[in-house]
């Protein structure tokens, strides 16, 4: 009854945000403007994951992110993919033989969001600073193929996460300077996917399991930087993805990706 | 310092602090907990047995007790070879072949199990000459015009499985065949799976798994069939004579029990050594590394065959000195079987 409770008020919590934010993408929002993201950098990751080791992983690799994204002067809507590889080591890796970790990341996330404080920003070339607060959706696929030399076995371990939470984003634009814009959000309820032991398990069936905090907790972070260049903005990012998620075990991840990207115009808008 | 390297380790400096602070980040977001006493790591392997082994209730081992006994010694080792042993010590008490613990002062693997095989390489050689497949993990010859030889000395390692095809290949023109996996340690059974769906004529179960679901010793999933199904460019079609005896584990039991499923086959031999598990591999924070078995297999019919094994349809076994005679029973009941 407990977990119920943790459950509800998260989600109670979360869709406090949600009205405010639909009703900023209501058809009487103008000035909207879509655009289309696509980000490639590279990306670090670290995971504690006791399932597979009792150590830490950590490892960098490649990271491209694609996104949807419409701004009003009401608000804004975002659908993004991020995908994120990594090769990872611990502090056994380099003993004869030691294990490895490859990590494969994939995340799809939906993000609506009101402008509750800050000028209107409209144009091509806004000047101001706007504070919009809304909820993200987010599914989160981990997958880690954790390899043994000597012998040569391999066993897979993952996690998937669906989780529902607040998220705010501060935007800074300077006209022909560009535009700065800092996003937050933080999973509270959701429904999480783990085996219970490698990933060979998923064939004896995985329930899912209802995640809230205290077992749930997590945050991510961004700043990206978009500077004007004609109709389209290059951007230079940054994101931080943490969690931490109980069930049988503690599980703990923080990936981050920095990258450089387009901005690209979609349709005739201002 | 010239003007334009103090604008370059201005522009430098911000980036590499940037870049200190995102990894110090990681470190404060998720630690390393490397705990190495030997209290620690002892508790790291009673737990994950306790956490993720499937075989207590086969076993029977009250692993409570099991701690109780042996923390205090492993608290007290006064060094890793005295730390493995008290380890060794306790995971002897599973009788589980597929339990291994690997330290730099040894390897343990529990051999309580083994028993006398029935295959003394040399006196096979007399009745049959054979010739190894490329790749050298297949022996095969002919025993006569119409029945071929075929040995498979482990199913270690994967991407090997079509090295049955250049043996059957050399055996074209046989209608019957001696299949013999005696003292076959196991290894994958993907490879297993592989190499049996050369001699299927039909699908079928050949085994059902439960693996261990949760933190509890009876917590596990439901079972799903493993089915065995015809594969592979080249096939089998005749009688088969499988050579078994006490030292089949794990994937080679699989095997059989894949054959079972759709094969003209005939057991001869003894009784396999009753080893399913499929063991994990997991490490420890010292870096030493252990196995443990993560699940129940059963026959088509429901019967677990853990320290029972897979009896014959025709047990024969070694007299006393037969070997020292040249005499290889197992092989002769098997060519009987096929006339």
């Amino acid at each position: 009854m407990a977990a119920f409770g943790r459950v509800g008020a998260a989600l109670a919590l979360t869709l406090l945000f949600v009205p405010a934010a639909a009703r900023a993408q209501a058809p009487g929002a103008t000035s909207a403007r879509s655009r289309l993201a696509l980000e490639l950098g590279a990306a670090h990751a670290s995971v504690l994951d006791p399932v597979a080791s009792p150590l830490r992983y950590s490892g960098a690799g490649a990271a491209l992110a694609l996104a949807y994204r419409r701004e009003s002067a009401a608000g804004a809507f975002d659908l993004g993919v991020d995908l994120q590889a990594a090769r990872m080591a611990s502090v056994l890796s380099a003993t004869p033989g030691g294990p490895r970790e490859t990590s494969a990341f994939a995340a799809a996330s939906a993000t609506l969001l009101r402008r509750v404080a800050g000028a209107r920003l409209t144009g091509p070339r806004p000047t101001g600073t706007v504070l919009l607060l809304g909820a993200d959706l987010r599914v989160d696929v981990s997958v880690r193929d954790h390899r043994y030399s000597e012998p040569a076995l391999d066993f897979g371990y993952g996690l998937a996460l669906a989780a529902l939470g607040p998220a705010a984003r501060l935007r800074v634009a300077r006209g022909r300077v560009g535009e700065l814009r800092a996003d937050a959000a933080a999973p509270l309820v959701g429904v999480a996917l783990r085996p219970y032991a490698d990933l060979a398990y998923v064939r004896a069936g995985i329930h899912p399991r209802a995640a809230a905090p205290p077992d749930l907790a997590g945050a991510g972070a961004g700043l990206a930087w978009a500077l004007p260049l004609g109709r389209a903005r290059v951007v230079l990012g940054w994101r931080l993805d943490w969690l931490r998620y109980r069930d049988a075990d503690l599980y703990r991840a923080a990936r981050q990706r920095i990258g450089a990207g387009v901005e690209l115009p979609l349709g005739g808008g201002p | 310092m010239s003007g334009r390297a103090r604008r370059l380790a201005r522009t430098l400096l911000p980036v590499l602090a940037l870049a200190a602070l995102l990894a110090a980040c990681d470190r404060l977001l998720v630690p390393d907990p490397r705990a190495t006493s030997p209290a620690a790591i002892f508790d790291q392997v009673w737990r994950d047995f306790d956490r993720y082994y499937a075989h207590f209730e086969l076993s029977g081992v009250d692993w409570q007790a099991a701690r109780a006994r042996y923390r205090p010694q492993a608290v007290a080792a006064a060094n890793e070879y005295v730390l493995s042993s008290v380890l060794a010590g306790m995971l002897a008490e599973l009788e589980d072949p597929h339990v291994t613990l690997y330290t730099p002062v040894f390897t343990y693997q529990d051999t309580s199990s083994y028993r006398p095989g029935c295959f003394e390489p040399r006196v096979t050689e007399r009745y049959v000459a054979t010739s190894s497949t490329a790749g050298g993990h297949i022996a095969y010859g002919r025993i006569d015009a119409h029945t071929g030889y075929i040995r498979i000395p482990s199913f270690a390692g994967t991407g090997w499985s079509g090295e049955i095809d250049d043996a059957l290949a050399a055996l074209a023109d046989v209608d019957a065949l001696v299949l013999d996996v005696r003292a076959n340690g196991g290894g994958d059974p993907g490879t297993a799976m592989d190499i049996a769906g050369r001699f299927l004529q039909k699908s079928g179960v050949a085994e059902y798994i439960r693996y261990r679901s949760g933190p509890a010793h009876d917590d596990f999933g439901q079972a799903y069939a493993i089915e065995a199904a015809p594969a592979g460019p080249r096939r089998f079609a005749g009688r088969v004579a499988l050579l078994t005896d006490r030292r089949d584990f794990s994937a080679a039991e699989s095997f059989v029990l894949d054959l079972r499923a759709g094969a003209r086959l005939t057991v001869v031999g003894d009784t396999t050594g009753g080893a399913s598990g499929r063991p994990i591999v997991r490490e420890l924070p010292n870096g030493w590394t252990y196995r443990l078995s993560t699940w129940v297999a059963y026959t088509p019919a429901g019967q677990s065959y853990e320290k029972i094994g897979l009896p014959p349809d025709v047990a024969v076994r070694p007299l006393p000195g037969d070997w020292s005679h040249g005499i290889d029973r197992v092989l002769e009941a098997g060519i009987a079987a096929l006339r």
